[in-house]
């Protein structure tokens, strides 16, 4: 039966309310459900929460885990007696595709009134939505990397836990620089991220010596899955070491070719992401031996991460992996911001949520004011033999400061 | 400086890539050698295969194994689909077989997404080829992982197999013999139908075999086939439809292309395929090693009924005018404004679809390359209103004027191609322009494409979703009925009279080929409304607008409808659009449903869906339905079908 579970009206029906009140009117022959069924949702109990994942494309491996963290979170506040919000979430595919994330965003804001949309790791997808949240006036928590989104095109409603580009560089150029030498080539994928990284890391590299000297670069498409010519001309030069923007789907490919042409023994391989569980479990032998910068690891030593791992095993039987931990963490910060704010009207969520402190697994952690991009502590391993698990473990070995990786509010080019 | 060591390792990386090609390849060539059907299930044929063959590995352990039972199992499936389908639908236009394998290849990626999950899948290098094989000699220093050296090695052997097959047996040659007249073999007392399901068979175990023998070296996901299946195509042009010989020398010519290319001119990565491949469509039309003339005929689009489009100012017309005007009232009271923004994306995709119609449906040329004005269309409008001014009509003009230019170009250059072979060329100037779109990031915004400010028209906002519904209807109902106007006109009259047969309009005086271009730049034209319109409603444009999932779902659309009625694909633009938006949100395998009806349609509604009332009429007995179509027409539309007829029999 169709139940009012709020009395406010003028905006349009949901389209779960409309469906529900069909099948009563069929089952019952009630007709004529027609009027308000509205939920605003934002004014107290419950808070709808639109969810976008890469289910199909490069990112798919990537998506399962960020689906989890974002379910697991949602249960968990609906569990808490400590946030008095009901949560309810919405969970779709975009395909990475920019005009499918775009459509569901729409969808999402227009048809069924979320108070928040959240994911797509897909950098691109990810400001193809962004803009129209913008319009909207809808709080977005992207879970993408690309400097861009906290930087030149940051927007008032935007808040990102995960990492930007550089932020991972600041932590990882300069030491790998110090360890494994002064002659660099640089590969990406060719696109938001990727193009983020490439650049990222030479400045940086650059700026720790003045003897970092590129040794080549070259880009390969999104998706791409034969990187042999690439590997041959890294092979073929004398660069120490090489960094690779490559991420998903892309990396494992990467990785494994690399194997197999034996590049690991001519060149030290340094990613920003292939400590990834995901990456780690679908390319075992050949991520061992590579370094990674670190932005979150199931075996990372703190009781907030043993306590995550703890849950998230217990409910989807797999420890979880980076996106399942910035999915949480959003969740949980956004729920945070609802609760304390005591309203999930956009503007007074927005204004809350740079005061919200939080400690994710990986550490202490808050948006900044000025560019709503979360600080928080970075660091850098070595992908090594298993350990508790059947893949290759980390060993961290050095941890930048929040405050040392950020970029100072005046550089980030970011203005509401 | 490149150093001699290189070189060589890119050859060799270019001789694996040119014979993972050839492997996919020659089963589409064997299969359309035999029978003329262009197989887009292929890549996913070829996916199936390597998942397969991880099931296989998984239960026996043995990776020759999985050689041996994967493309048993993957022919096996090949032969059921062609029994149940193709079987009964050879006589028809490969138009047809494109939708029907494009709905199979849907249906087996899902199922595949089912089975196996949708995540990517890890396929280790055996043991005994695991490894690099390294060589020293004076100025060369190379060392190879050994796999690469197999694949190269038992694609050689795979190739010299089939070839064997078909020179040396009874079963090649009357294989041979029924490509060149199934009517004569069938003479003789053999059988020549299940010939072709074996030979369908046959191509399906080859690109079984090719995706085990990819799986180790490439990854394995639902998705392997889609990027392959375009350069397999490639590859089969390129050669020479039909010309195995022909495809052999293309995967090679192809994989070096790539890969000493991206050495050599690292800016044309991407590019370098399709430039190659339009440059041997325009110097050798029938491809390196193939013939041209004894395909012509067979890729013709003609139609046994003609259905005439529906006047705007017939009662049907005007009625739905009325209803859609209606629409936007019922905002909060029956529907939400996302539904009115939905109903403006459907007339978007409806005005695509139309444009398609014109060429395909009318004139009978085979477009796989309307993604290039939907995409261009949505550039321009988008850098117009970023760069110079807010006005969305005149960005809307320029697309269409853009589009216009550029579809003209590209008539002008391939319009004396015909068939598949225009297909082709088509496609490969749309992903030209897909690949311009990601690369030239300082003008396109690269893979992360463009926003746009909210389009503006006179001091009214459009990105209000009612305004711009109405702005889209309109703009709709003008261009169909202005569709409706030209092809009702003298020049109407030869565009459809070259669908029926060029070769009788030309001898009538009739310059065809000035023709052709015009309705193509026609057609781009409106295709380039339809893509500013788009990045109108979307306020961003991405190259995804440019790929060729466009092109593919244009055509689906306008055959969904039924292709040259004008309205039709519009319907089928709207039955599409609303079955990806309906189902997408509730069924996670909602494409193989698509894929199931796509496969429906064809077998059972060819025409699509504007002819289901004559369908069902006709098989309940009743007199041929009114609904659609005009009486006072008839008569027209009974000349042109005894025209179509006759057309047909030549």
């Amino acid at each position: 039966m169709a139940e009012k579970r709020n009395t406010e009206c003028g905006s349009s029906p949901r389209r779960r309310d409309v469906l529900k009140a069909t099948a009563a009117a069929g089952t019952t022959g009630l007709v004529g459900v027609t009027g308000c069924l509205t939920n605003e949702g934002s004014d107290g109990d419950t808070v709808t929460v639109g969810w976008l994942y890469p289910h199909t494309g490069p990112y798919s491996g990537l998506a399962e885990y960020q689906e989890q963290g974002a379910k697991l979170a949602i249960e968990q506040l609906n569990d808490s007696d400590d946030i008095d919000i009901e949560i309810e979430g919405l969970h779709e595919d975009t395909q990475a595709d920019p005009q499918t994330a775009r459509q569901i965003a729409r969808r999402y804001v227009e048809n069924e009134n979320v108070d928040v949309v959240c994911g797509t790791i897909s950098s691109a997808a990810g400001s193809a939505v962004q803009s129209y949240t913008e319009q909207r006036n809808v709080p977005f928590f992207p879970d993408i990397a690309a400097d861009e989104i906290t930087m030149d095109s940051c927007t008032r409603n935007t808040f990102r836990y995960e990492t930007r580009a550089s932020q991972t560089a600041t932590a990882a150029a300069s030491w790998a620089v110090e360890n494994f030498g002064t002659d660099i080539w640089v590969h990406n994928a060719d696109y938001l991220w990727g193009n983020s990284v490439a650049s990222a890391w030479k400045s940086q590299a650059k700026s720790a010596n003045g003897n970092v000297n590129i040794e080549g670069e070259t880009t390969s498409e999104l998706g791409a899955t034969d990187f042999s010519t690439y590997i041959s001309q890294m092979s073929d030069s004398d660069a120490d070491w090489v960094v690779t923007g490559l991420n998903g789907g892309d990396a494992v490919q990467f990785l494994k070719q690399a194997n197999s042409h034996g590049l690991k023994d001519e060149m030290t391989i340094v990613s920003p992401v292939n400590s990834f569980q995901f990456i780690r479990r679908a390319a075992p032998e050949a991520s061992v031996g590579t370094y990674s910068a670190v932005r979150y690891f199931e075996g990372y030593d703190s009781p907030e991460n043993e306590e995550f791992v703890d849950l998230y095993t217990d409910r989807w039987d797999q420890p979880p992996d980076n996106f399942a931990h910035v999915s949480w963490t959003h969740m949980f910060m956004y729920a945070h911001a609802v609760d304390s704010a005591d309203s999930a009207d956009p503007d007074d969520v927005i204004d809350e949520l740079p005061s919200i402190d939080f400690t994710s697994p990986m550490g202490p952690t808050q948006f900044r004011d000025c560019d709503h991009q979360a600080v928080r502590p970075y660091n850098v391993g070595e992908i090594v033999e298993p350990d508790q698990h059947d893949w290759p473990s980390i060993d961290v070995m050095r941890t930048v400061s929040a405050e040392d990786t950020m970029l100072p509010c005046e550089e980030t080019g970011c203005n509401f | 400086m490149i150093s001699p060591s290189l070189f060589v390792t890119e050859l060799l990386n270019g001789l694996t890539l040119g014979v993972l090609y050839l492997l996919i390849a020659a089963g589409l060539s064997v299969i359309f050698g035999m029978t003329d059907i262009i197989n887009f299930a292929h890549g996913a044929l070829y996916m199936l295969g390597a998942y397969l063959g991880l099931s296989v590995i998984g239960v026996t352990g043995s990776f020759w194994l999985a050689l041996l039972i994967a493309p048993i199992l993957v022919g096996v499936v090949g032969a059921v689909m062609e029994r149940l389908t193709l079987h009964h639908i050879y006589d028809r236009d490969p138009l047809y077989h494109i939708i029907l394998t494009f709905g199979a290849m849907l249906m087996i990626t899902e199922g595949v997404k089912y089975v196996w999950g949708p995540q990517p899948q890890q396929f280790s290098t055996p043991a005994i080829l695991a490894g690099t094989a390294t060589m020293e000699m004076s100025m060369l220093s190379i060392s190879y992982p050994i796999y690469k050296l197999f694949l190269i090695a038992a694609g050689v052997g795979v190739a010299l197999l089939v070839w064997g097959l078909f020179k040396f047996t009874d079963f090649g040659l009357i294989v041979r013999a029924g490509a060149q007249n199934p009517g004569t073999v069938r003479l003789l007392g053999i059988d020549v139908s299940n010939y072709f399901t074996l030979v369908f068979a046959l191509g399906a175990a080859l690109a079984g075999a090719a995706g085990v023998l990819a799986a180790p070296f490439l990854s394995v996901s639902p998705s392997m086939g889609d990027s392959i299946l375009i350069v397999a195509f490639i590859t089969v042009v390129v050669g020479g439809l039909g010309s195995f010989r022909g495809s052999v020398v293309a995967a090679i010519l192809i994989g070096l292309v790539e890969s000493l290319g991206n050495l050599l001119v690292p800016e044309l990565t991407g590019f370098s395929v399709y430039l190659l491949m339009i440059a041997v469509l325009l110097v050798r039309p029938q491809g390196l090693l193939g013939e041209y003339k004894v395909r012509q005929a067979s890729t013709k689009v003609s139609f046994d009924e003609v259905i005439p489009p529906v006047r705007v100012t017939s009662k049907t017309g005007l009625a739905a005018i009325a209803v859609l005007m209606l629409v936007p009232l019922g905002i909060g009271i029956v529907w939400s404004s996302y539904y009115v923004g939905l109903l403006s994306l459907i007339f978007v995709w409806a005005l695509l679809a139309l444009s398609l119609d014109i060429v395909m449906g009318y004139m009978g040329l085979l477009s796989f390359g309307h993604a290039a004005f939907w995409g261009v269309g949505a550039y321009v409008t988008v850098l117009t209103t970023v760069h110079y001014t807010d006005l969305f009509p005149v960005a809307l003009l320029l697309a269409a004027v853009t589009c216009g230019v550029i579809a003209w170009g590209i008539g002008a250059l391939s319009i004396r191609l015909t068939g598949v072979y225009f297909a082709m060329i088509t496609l490969a100037f749309a992903e030209l322009f897909h690949q311009i779109g990601v690369t030239w990031s300082e003008v396109t915004g690269g893979a992360n494409g463009l926003i746009m400010p909210i389009p503006q028209m006179f001091g009214i906002n459009l990105g209000d979703t009612v305004v711009f519904y109405y702005l889209t209807l309109a703009i709709l109902v003008g261009t169909y009925a202005l569709s409706v106007r030209i092809l009702d006109s003298p020049f109407g009259r030869v565009v459809k009279a070259i669908r029926e047969s060029e070769r009788r309009t030309a001898s009538l005086g009739y310059d065809t080929n000035k023709f052709k271009r015009r309705a193509f730049a026609l057609s781009g034209t409106i295709g380039g409304i339809a893509g500013s319109l788009f990045a109108g409603y979307q306020w961003f444009v991405s190259p995804e607008t440019l790929h060729w999932v466009v092109s593919g779902d244009a055509v689906i659309a306008m055959m969904l409808g039924g292709m040259g009625t004008l309205f039709g694909p519009m319907i089928g633009a709207a039955v599409f659009i609303g079955i990806s938006e309906g189902l997408s949100a509730y069924i996670p395998g909602w494409r193989f449903l698509l894929g199931l009806f796509l496969v429906l349609i064809v077998m059972f509604a060819p025409r699509g869906i504007a002819s289901l009332p004559r369908v069902i009429s006709k098989s309940t007995g009743d007199a041929r339905s009114r609904l659609f179509g005009d009486s006072d027409e008839i008569d027209i539309a009974d000349y042109e079908q005894t025209a179509a007829k006759e057309g047909e029999n030549e």
